[in-house]
């Protein structure tokens, strides 16, 4: 991690920089979904005028719930899935007009808790394939695309957010 | 000279590019270990959560990477299970089986297969019948359970599974927490 914020310090101190605070929604689709918010800090280079790199770091807190049907016996399980991740994302992004996109690829470290969890027994399926634990490190494929409005930006991250498949859209101010 | 350097970073990029995606580092070539014909990894035993790099945040796939769960039932992943015997994750913090029965069953034979696909392991298949002597271990003493007559056990039958000298057979020893107070005072 040390090696990599010595990379964006020394990367952004190459090209005209720009810092981006941006908050928004981020939904996963794959198995339970999951909703919640993010915010994130990311640092803009420019090396040329048609290309940006951008390192950014992300957050997301995200809430999920799940229920299994009643079984024969009645018995009814539901799970509450809370997750908290940290994200760091390389984009290469493409700059035309007030539109940029392009890809990413990043690393997160999640915390995942399920909470309410009923007790499952032989026959009673679990209804959440998530675990509570902490220090999950998960891969992330990224593709990006946004608009600028003057100082404020807008954009859509889809992320493969390390096999849940999802997408975050964020709007923030620049600096 | 700008463009030279752009170089050089684009390629440190992608070297810690791959290394960031290095948590997804044992590929297949290091799934050695054959459990029921299916390769795993080392790092199953060291907690569902080291699988996660590449097989997802809940071990549900990852892009080509395949999801546990097209073999596993969904119990199995839990991380409560974080006391290791032999290589066996076992529930933290538990001092009678009865805790186990609510996922391995009232006879703790688990249920191998559901659905045609891997479940609950059965007890039995490590500790065999020892755990039929759970059964009469019906007073709890400060949460272990202890089997009638535990206050002269050298007398009362303990040492035929926890070893002639109660530190331990079959049976795990009883200095483990008793110390050797056996020796003193129980003799």
């Amino acid at each position: 991690m040390v090696l990599w914020i010595g990379l964006v310090l020394f990367g952004s101190g190459l090209y005209a920089s720009q810092y981006v605070f941006s908050v928004g929604t981020t939904l996963t689709l794959k198995n339970v979904p999951l909703i919640g918010i993010s915010g994130s800090v990311a640092i803009l280079s420019e090396p040329n005028d048609r290309t940006i790199y951008e390192y950014q770091l992300l957050s997301h807190v995200l809430r999920g719930i799940v229920f299994n049907a009643p079984g024969g016996d009645g018995f009814e399980s539901g799970v509450l899935i809370e997750m908290e991740t940290y994200e760091f994302g390389f984009y290469h992004l493409f700059l035309e007009d007030n539109y940029y996109w392009g890809p990413g690829v990043g690393y997160g470290i999640a915390q995942t808790r399920e909470v309410n969890q009923a007790e499952s027994r032989i026959g009673q399926q679990d209804p959440s394939p998530f675990f509570s634990a902490k220090d999950i490190h998960y891969g992330v494929l990224l593709l990006k695309i946004g608009k600028t409005f003057g100082k404020y930006i807008c954009e859509l991250n889809v992320s493969s957010f390390g096999g849940l498949i999802g997408g975050s859209a964020l709007c923030g101010i620049t600096y | 000279m700008r463009h030279h350097v752009l170089r050089i970073m684009l390629v440190i990029m992608a070297g810690l590019m791959v290394l960031s995606i290095g948590g997804c580092r044992d590929l297949l070539t290091k799934h050695n270990i054959d459990l029921d014909g299916a390769k795993h990894g080392k790092k199953l035993y060291s907690g569902a959560k080291n699988c996660t790099s590449c097989h997802g945040i809940n071990l549900d796939g990852n892009g080509f990477i395949p999801s546990c769960y097209s073999c596993h039932d969904q119990l199995w992943n839990k991380d409560d299970h974080t006391v290791y015997v032999s290589g066996v994750p076992h529930l933290l913090g538990v001092s009678s089986v009865d805790a186990c029965r609510k996922c391995h069953g009232q006879d703790l034979k688990g249920s191998k297969i559901r659905d045609g696909k891997q479940a609950l392991p059965s007890c039995y298949e490590c500790h065999d019948d020892l755990w039929t002597g759970y059964a009469f271990h019906s007073i709890n003493e400060e949460g272990y359970m202890h089997a009638p007559g535990w206050e002269s056990p050298m007398t009362s039958g303990c040492t035929d599974c926890h070893g002639p000298t109660l530190q331990g057979g079959t049976a795990r020893s009883c200095y483990s927490c008793h110390g050797d107070e056996w020796n003193e005072g129980h003799d």
